[in-house]
């Protein structure tokens, strides 16, 4: 009979430290998301055009985008609509446009995201370059770019498209087609 | 009294250039083939957009028209109102041709093709063979007129003449 009771306490006991220990559990939980910094805007801009220029006062890149929304808690921002102008000394611009871009807290990753267009115009003596692509990943400190994605690009009537890219922005430019390489070129008889 | 070795050299090549004129067996090749548009498949390919070169490596395979070669690496040359240059590396470049009247497809092989994109005239240099049926023809260097499957010339790249032409001979 005493033993039936002790067992029976005993029993109340366990189940009461179980209860107190999931309680704790929970409010540690709650506190834990109530103390997560929410991913808040503290500024945008719109109509955001900027021109960065080199040592010797000439552009070297310009930015352009609808709306640029910068978030507090991981210094990141995000950009609608961005086209980039990279400015090359004696040739044409390059021009980069995507549907949207990422750029990180630490400005060391920039992605541009849905369809990207980069083209270059003829020139006397450049050829034309016209390259549509998916999903850029930017290093801008490094002047590098790739993507995984399908690759078009095209020159005058003469076309590659292959899947995969990377390019090298330092003067010369190198772009470097990754797999499955299709070249057509029309012959002027 | 010895003989002028200008002279000489000179008359070796004519006599070479007659013979292969008049090289029987080689049937005209298709006129058309070098105005058709060019592919190239190939794993990667690497622009440089100042040069104005594409080079493409790994398994390469060029088509022209009946034309078909196959590389290690292809460089296409393009500049601004020029015609692009091709250039072809492999160990060994292999080349193959139809001709117009049946008579079968023209083969070849060498270290390096070097053509212009709409030009007759394809260089094929270094260990360079071109086979047609029992017909064979071996060089250094062999000039192969690609609108007319004619072999133009041939010559040592060390500069002794060392052209061996066989005709009907074993394959």
């Amino acid at each position: 009979m005493t033993e039936q009771k002790n067992l029976i306490i005993g029993g109340m006991l366990l189940l009461l430290v179980v209860v107190t220990l999931w309680i704790a559990r929970q409010s540690m939980q709650e506190e834990a998301e109530r103390t997560t910094p929410q991913h808040r805007v503290d500024y945008y801009l719109e109509g955001v055009d900027s021109t960065l220029m080199d040592l010797s006062g000439r552009p070297s890149k310009r930015l352009v985008a609808n709306r640029m929304t910068h978030f507090m808690d991981d210094d990141s921002t995000e950009l609608e609509s961005p086209r980039m102008t990279l400015y090359d000394l004696d040739r044409p611009p390059w021009h980069v446009r995507s549907e949207t871009g990422w750029l990180s807290g630490d400005g060391e990753v920039l992605l541009l995201q849905g369809e990207v267009k980069i083209d270059r115009f003829a020139a006397p003596g450049v050829r034309p370059m016209h390259i549509t692509t998916r999903d850029l990943r930017v290093q801008p400190r490094d002047n590098y770019v790739e993507t995984d994605a399908e690759v078009h690009a095209r020159s005058n009537q003469d076309r590659i498209d292959a899947k995969g890219m990377q390019i090298w922005l330092q003067q010369p430019i190198r772009i470097k087609l990754l797999a499955n390489v299709r070249g057509h070129y029309e012959v002027e008889p | 009294m010895k003989s002028n070795p200008k002279h000489q050299h000179r008359a070796r090549w004519f006599a070479i250039t007659l013979l292969l004129l008049l090289f029987p067996g080689i049937a005209p090749a298709l006129q058309s083939d070098k105005d058709q548009p060019i592919y190239i498949e190939a794993d990667a390919v690497d622009i440089d957009d100042r040069n104005g070169t594409s080079i493409y490596k790994g398994n390469v395979v060029l088509t022209q028209g009946s034309i078909v070669m196959t590389a290690d690496q292809v460089t296409v040359t393009q500049h601004q109102e020029q015609t692009d240059q091709i250039e072809a590396i492999g160990s060994p470049v292999t080349f193959q041709q139809d001709t117009d009247n049946g008579k079968g497809t023209i083969k070849g092989r060498a270290k390096k093709a070097e053509y212009s994109a709409n030009g007759e005239t394809l260089n094929m240099i270094g260990d360079a063979i071109l086979i047609q049926g029992k017909d064979t023809f071996k060089s250094d260097r062999i000039v192969y007129d690609r609108a007319r499957a004619i072999v133009k010339a041939g010559a040592s790249a060390k500069g002794k003449e060392r052209v061996r032409v066989t005709i009907g001979g074993k394959k």
